[in-house]
C-alpha cells in the first residue's frame, strides 16, 4: 500500500452531520469491516485505499486498466470543528456528501453542506454524490427515498442509499464518484493536449510538464 | 474566506491528533511528489531515445520504435502511436482511454503524468485560495502551539518543531523569490538611468552650439551664415567625422605612433572604456572654445585696408638653395597622405595661427603707456595717436578672425586643450625676449617705432587673411567628405575607440617644434635683439602654404612678399636675402 506503483492519486472527502456515518462508511470501504461503536472522529482524518479503475470505451468494450491511490478523508460533524474541517474541503477533489435515512434533520442540513462545500471547495461545482446511510434501518426510517432523489436531482448529482453495516452500495456509491473524477480529470487534460500537438509532439510535451510539475510543488 | 482559524475550541488532545493527521498527509503529497518526478525522468529518457531514431525513418517501418525488435506478424505486430504517429510493436503500446487507437509506451507515460499531475485541479485551488488546507491548519496549530499555556508532550513539541522549521523555510523560500524580483526591478532602472543620461547629453549639445551661434555680433553675419551651414546637421553625425578626421591626422603626421590607436582595438572593454572618456574630454573642453570666439569678432573689420596695403608692395627674388632642398622633403611627405590628414594638418596650422595672434595682440597694449611718457612734438603726437587707434582696431580684428577658425573646430573638441597649452608656451617665450630689449627702447627715436608698429600691423592683416582663407578651405573640404557621407561613416566608429592615443601624438609634436626655434636663430639674435621673434612667424606662416597647390596658397605667397617688402627698408641686406628665399621656392611648384 505504500509504495508508489499507482497511476493517480485521488482524494475524496465525507462531510455530513456528526453521527450519519461517515466514519464507519469509511471504514467499511477501506476494510470492509462494521464498527457498531460510536466513537465521534476528532477533527480531522484520512484513510487510504489501492483500487483499479476500469476504462470503459466508447463502443462499452474494457479498455486501460489505471491503478488509482484513494485518499480519503474523514471530517468530523460536530459543530466546534467546523472552520478546521471547512479548511480541508479544499484539498479534495471528490466529495461523499452522507446524510442519516432515520434522521431528517440530517437530511434537511444537506442544503446547508451543499452551500459550505460550495463555499470552500476547490470550485463551485465539484463532484458530489450524495449518500443516504443506514438503510438496513426499515423501522426507523424517516426519509422517504422519493424526497432524497428529488434533492439529488435538483443539484444534478447521483443519488445512492447504503448500509455500512452490511456493505449494501458502499463500493458502488465511491466507485460513481471516481469515475466523475477521472472523466473530468481526462476531459482537461485532452483540452490541456490540443496546443502541444500545435507546437509540436516532444518539445510540446516537455515544455508543458516542467509547468505543471511546479505547480504540483505549492 | 480569508479569516483564521479558531482553533481555540479545540483540547490539547484534538490538537495532537489533528497534528498527527496533517503530518500523515504531508508524507503522502511527499510520496506523489516524488513518484511524478521519477515519471518525468522516465519520459525524458525515453524522448532523448526516440530522437535518436527519430532521423531513420525507414528503420522504425521495421523495427519498434521502443525496443528496436522487428515486428511479427501475428505474434507482435505493429502499431502507430495516435500521439507521435511512429509505429511500435504490440507489447510495447496501450489502448487509447478516450479514442479508438493506441499509445506507444513513452506517451502513455506522458499522458498519465499530465492527468496525475492534476494541473486542472490545483489551477482551481489556487485561484480560489492561497495555501491548502493542511498548510492553513498548520499555521493555525503552530500559532495555537506558541501561544497556549497547556504543557505540550516531548515528541508533540519535538514534531512541532520540525514542521516549524519546515514552514519556515517555506516563507524564506517565498522571501528569496520576492527579493530576486525587487532586483530584477533595480536592474530595470539602472537601465532607464542609463538611457536618461544619453537624452541628457544629447539635449545639453545643441544648446551649447546655440548659445555660441547667438553670441556672434552683428558685424560678422556674411561669415556666419557661411560658417553656421556645418552645424545645420545633427550633433551626433558631426562627432563621428570629427573624431574620424582628428584620428587620421593622428596617424598620417607621425609614423612611429602609429601603432599606438591600433594596439586598444583588440580588448572590447578597452574599447568601450574609451568610448566614454573621450566624450568627458570634449564637454570639458567645450567651454573653452568660447573665450576665443568672443576675441575673434573685431578682427574681420579690417581685412579691406589691410589688403590695399599689400598690393602696393610685389616684388620679385632670387631663390636659395636650402629652401630647395626643404620643399623637396616636404612634397614627398604631403604627396602620399590622404585629403583626411592634409585637413588635420591644416587645423593644426590655424592653430598655430590662432596662437600667434593671441600673441600678437598683448605686445601693443604693452607700449602704450611707454609711448605716453615720450615727449613729441605736435605733429608726431597726432601721427602716434593715429596708430594707436589703428592698433586698437587691429586688435578687435584678430579676434574676429580667430572665432572664425574656432568653429569649425567645433567638431574637433580634443584639440582645443592643445590650443590653451600653446598659447601658455607662446606668452613665455613672448616675455624673455623682451627683458634685453627694455632698456634699448629709451633711445630710440620716434619714427622707428612708427615702423615698428606699422610692421606689426602689416603681419597681423597677412595672418587674418590667412586664417580666413584656410578657414574657407577646410570648410569646402567638410562639404565634399560630407557628399560622399556614405564612404565615410562606417569607418567613424573603429576611430572612436583610439580616442585617448591621438592626445599622445599632439604632445609629441608640441615638444618637436619648441626645441627647433633656439638652433636656427643664434645668427639673427646676435644682429637685432628684436628680431628673435619675427623669423619664428615668418617659418610657422611658411609651413601651411606647402600643404597645397590651390588658390588660397597663391594668396599667401603675395602676403608673404608684401610683408617682406614692409620689413626691407629697415633690415639688413643680409637679412633680406636670406627671407626672400623662402618664398620664391614657393612659387616654383
Amino acid at each position: 500500500m505504500t509504495d508508489g506503483d499507482y497511476d493517480y492519486l485521488i482524494k475524496l472527502l465525507a462531510l455530513g452531520d456528526s453521527g450519519v456515518g461517515k466514519t464507519t462508511f469509511l471504514y467499511r470501504y477501506t476494510d470492509n469491516k462494521f464498527n457498531p461503536k460510536f466513537i465521534t472522529t476528532v477533527g480531522i482524518d484520512f484513510r487510504e485505499k489501492r483500487v483499479v479503475y476500469d476504462t470503459q470505451g466508447a463502443d462499452g468494450s474494457s479498455g486501460k486498466a489505471f491503478k488509482v491511490h484513494l485518499q480519503l478523508w474523514d471530517t468530523a460533524g460536530q459543530e466546534r470543528f467546523r472552520s478546521l474541517t471547512t479548511a480541508f474541503f479544499r484539498d479534495a477533489m471528490g466529495f461523499l456528501l452522507m446524510f442519516d435515512l432515520t434522521s431528517q434533520q440530517s437530511f434537511l442540513n444537506v442544503r446547508n453542506w451543499m452551500s459550505q462545500l460550495q463555499a470552500n471547495a476547490y470550485c463551485e461545482n465539484p463532484d458530489i454524490v450524495l449518500i443516504g446511510n443506514k438503510a438496513d434501518l426499515l423501522d426507523q426510517r424517516e426519509v422517504n427515498e422519493r424526497q432524497a432523489r428529488e434533492l439529488a436531482e435538483k443539484y444534478g448529482i447521483p443519488y445512492f442509499e447504503t448500509s455500512a453495516a452490511t456493505g449494501q452500495n458502499v463500493e458502488k456509491s465511491v466507485e460513481t464518484l471516481l469515475d466523475l473524477i477521472m472523466k473530468r480529470m481526462e476531459k482537461c487534460v485532452e483540452k490541456t493536449q490540443v496546443p502541444d500537438t500545435v507546437n509540436g509532439v516532444n518539445s510540446g510535451k516537455v515544455d508543458g510538464e516542467k509547468p505543471a510539475e511546479k505547480k504540483c510543488a505549492c | 474566506m480569508g479569516r483564521k482559524l479558531d482553533l481555540s475550541k479545540l483540547t490539547d488532545e484534538e490538537a495532537e491528533h489533528v497534528w498527527a493527521v496533517v503530518q500523515r498527509d504531508f508524507d503522502l503529497r511527499r510520496r506523489e511528489e516524488e513518484r511524478l518526478q521519477g515519471l518525468k525522468g522516465k519520459i525524458q529518457k525515453e524522448s532523448s531515445k526516440r530522437e535518436l531514431l527519430s532521423d531513420t525513418a525507414h528503420l522504425n517501418e521495421t523495427h519498434c520504435a521502443r525496443c528496436l525488435q522487428p515486428y511479427r506478424l501475428l505474434v507482435n505486430s505493429r502499431r502507430q502511436c495516435l500521439e507521435c504517429g511512429l509505429f511500435v510493436c504490440k507489447s510495447c503500446s496501450h489502448v487509447h482511454p478516450e479514442e479508438q487507437g493506441w499509445l506507444c509506451d513513452p506517451c502513455h507515460l506522458a499522458r498519465v503524468l499530465k492527468i496525475g499531475s492534476l494541473e486542472w485541479y490545483y489551477q482551481h485551488v489556487r485561484a480560489r485560495f492561497k495555501r491548502f488546507g493542511s498548510a492553513k491548519v498548520i499555521r493555525s496549530l503552530c500559532g495555537r502551539l506558541q501561544g497556549g499555556g497547556g504543557s505540550e508532550p516531548s515528541l508533540e513539541e519535538g514534531n512541532g518543531d520540525s514542521e516549524q522549521t519546515d514552514e519556515d523555510g517555506e516563507l524564506d523560500t517565498k522571501a528569496k523569490d520576492q527579493s530576486l524580483n525587487s532586483k530584477k526591478k533595480k536592474r530595470l532602472l539602472s537601465f532607464r538611468d542609463v538611457d536618461f543620461e544619453e537624452d541628457s547629453d544629447h539635449s545639453i549639445q545643441p544648446c551649447s552650439h546655440t548659445l555660441g551661434l547667438s553670441s556672434v555680433p552683428e558685424s560678422a553675419q556674411s561669415l556666419q551664415s557661411l560658417s553656421g551651414e556645418p552645424y545645420s546637421e545633427d550633433t551626433t553625425s558631426l562627432e563621428p567625422e570629427g573624431m574620424e578626421e582628428t584620428g587620421a591626422g593622428a596617424s598620417g603626421c607621425y609614423p612611429s605612433p602609429e601603432e599606438q590607436p591600433y594596439s586598444p582595438l583588440p580588448s572590447g572593454e578597452d574599447a568601450h572604456t574609451e568610448l566614454h572618456s573621450p566624450a568627458t574630454s570634449c564637454k570639458s573642453t567645450f567651454g573653452t572654445t568660447a573665450m576665443p570666439g568672443i576675441d575673434d569678432n573685431k578682427g574681420k573689420q579690417l581685412p579691406s585696408q589691410y589688403l590695399a596695403d599689400v598690393d602696393t608692395s610685389d616684388e620679385d627674388s632670387i631663390p636659395g638653395p636650402r629652401a630647395a632642398s626643404q620643399h623637396t622633403k616636404r612634397r614627398a611627405r604631403t604627396v602620399p597622405e590622404t585629403q583626411i590628414s592634409e585637413l588635420n594638418k591644416r587645423m593644426s596650422a590655424v592653430e598655430h595661427l590662432l596662437v600667434h595672434l593671441e600673441n600678437v595682440v598683448l605686445p601693443p597694449s604693452d607700449q602704450e603707456p611707454a609711448v605716453e611718457t615720450h615727449p613729441s612734438a605736435d605733429t608726431e603726437e597726432e601721427t602716434l595717436r593715429r596708430r594707436l587707434e589703428e592698433l586698437t582696431s587691429n586688435v578687435s580684428g584678430s579676434e574676429i578672425s580667430s572665432e572664425d577658425e574656432t568653429k569649425p573646430d567645433a567638431p574637433f573638441r580634443g584639440v582645443s586643450p592643445k590650443v590653451c597649452t600653446d598659447t601658455g608656451h607662446m606668452e613665455a617665450q613672448e616675455r624673455s625676449p623682451r627683458s634685453p630689449g627694455n632698456p634699448a627702447q629709451p633711445t630710440k627715436s620716434t619714427d622707428e617705432e612708427l615702423s615698428e608698429m606699422e610692421d606689426r600691423v602689416a603681419m597681423t592683416a597677412s595672418e587674418v587673411q590667412q586664417a580666413e582663407s584656410e578657414v574657407s578651405d577646410i570648410e569646402s573640404r567638410i562639404a565634399a567628405l560630407r557628399a560622399a557621407g556614405l564612404t565615410v561613416k562606417p569607418s567613424g566608429k573603429p576611430r572612436r575607440r583610439s580616442g585617448i592615443p591621438i592626445f599622445l601624438p599632439r604632445i609629441t609634436e608640441k615638444l618637436d617644434r619648441i626645441p627647433k626655434t633656439p638652433p636656427a636663430d643664434p645668427e639673427n639674435q646676435a644682429k637685432v635683439p628684436k628680431a628673435t621673434a619675427v623669423p619664428c612667424l615668418m617659418r610657422r606662416k611658411y609651413s601651411p602654404s606647402s600643404q597645397g597647390i590651390d588658390g588660397g596658397s597663391f594668396d599667401r605667397k603675395s602676403v608673404y612678399r608684401g610683408s617682406l617688402t614692409q620689413r626691407n627698408p629697415n633690415g639688413r641686406k643680409g637679412t633680406a636675402r636670406h627671407i626672400f628665399a623662402k618664398p620664391v621656392m614657393a612659387q616654383q611648384p
